[in-house]
């Protein structure tokens, strides 16, 4: 983990992941920010009726899964961009450990939250 | 580590941020890491506001978030992230494909993205906040 953009062997898988979660991500995103245009004025009932559709609710584990993998692997970039031994000195590599640890906690929340979301429909 | 390399470690490295001249494609740049950083924070927001939204009860602490100045403005702060990431993610994809890789064409892109950022945002502002 030296190089700005090595993923120590995951490169590729990196690259391919970050493209593919996007696609998802940006038709879920699109598809969520049509409904809420259209319909600005709605209550809980239609919106249950919306995200308990078995279609989004599919769609939402989706986006679940490419959410973690699309915010892991960005987020991954970007401590290993910045938390480097030039900012951070000999205390780098535990900063790095520190940070990588806090996102895959906050990511592993957001998905329990999310799941419960979506298994409670 | 060897002597060379120690003692190339040891010159003077020049990395004020502040002194960087950043052309507009290192700014798009830049600020792509940003929105998907305040994205990723932000989702608690998004998952909290999805949890009232659903909850039969949810609609008054729901009405009072959206209603009020902060709410909205951090709404907005996070579909402006939303689309602004979602806009340059499509450049990267173009520029997968090969498209728009000349260095004008890549500048021209990212100011076309701020633009049509910029323009989403606001009619989002104008439907949302009026």
């Amino acid at each position: 983990m030296t190089g700005s953009h090595s993923t120590s062997g995951w490169g590729v898988t990196g690259f391919l992941v970050q493209r593919i979660s996007s696609l998802v991500l940006a038709a879920y995103a699109l598809c969520l920010a049509g409904y809420f245009l259209v319909n600005s004025e709605i209550d809980s009932g239609q919106l249950q009726a919306f995200f308990g559709h078995l279609f989004m609710r599919a769609l939402s584990l989706v986006a679940l899964v490419s959410f973690v993998a699309h915010a892991w692997v960005g987020l991954w970039t970007v401590g290993t961009d910045y938390i480097r031994p030039h900012y951070f000195g000999r205390f780098s590599t535990v900063a790095r450990a520190i940070y990588n640890s806090g996102v895959v906690a906050l990511l592993f929340g957001q998905a329990v939250w999310w799941l419960v979301i979506i298994i409670r429909l | 580590m060897t002597a060379q390399v120690q003692k190339r470690s040891k010159r003077p490295v020049n990395l004020n941020l502040l002194k960087f001249h950043f052309p507009i494609t290192a700014v798009t740049s830049i600020a792509h890491r940003i929105t998907g950083v305040l994205l990723f924070l932000g989702f608690w927001l998004l998952l909290y506001l999805l949890h009232l939204g659903l909850q039969p009860d949810g609609a008054p602490r729901l009405r009072e978030i959206l209603g009020s100045h902060w709410g909205k403005a951090l709404v907005l702060v996070l579909a402006a992230c939303a689309i602004f990431h979602l806009i340059v993610g499509f450049k990267h994809l173009l520029l997968d494909l090969h498209i728009g890789e000349s260095l004008a064409a890549t500048r021209r892109l990212s100011w076309a993205i701020w633009l049509i950022a910029f323009l989403l945002t606001a009619f989002l502002a104008y439907r949302f906040w009026w």
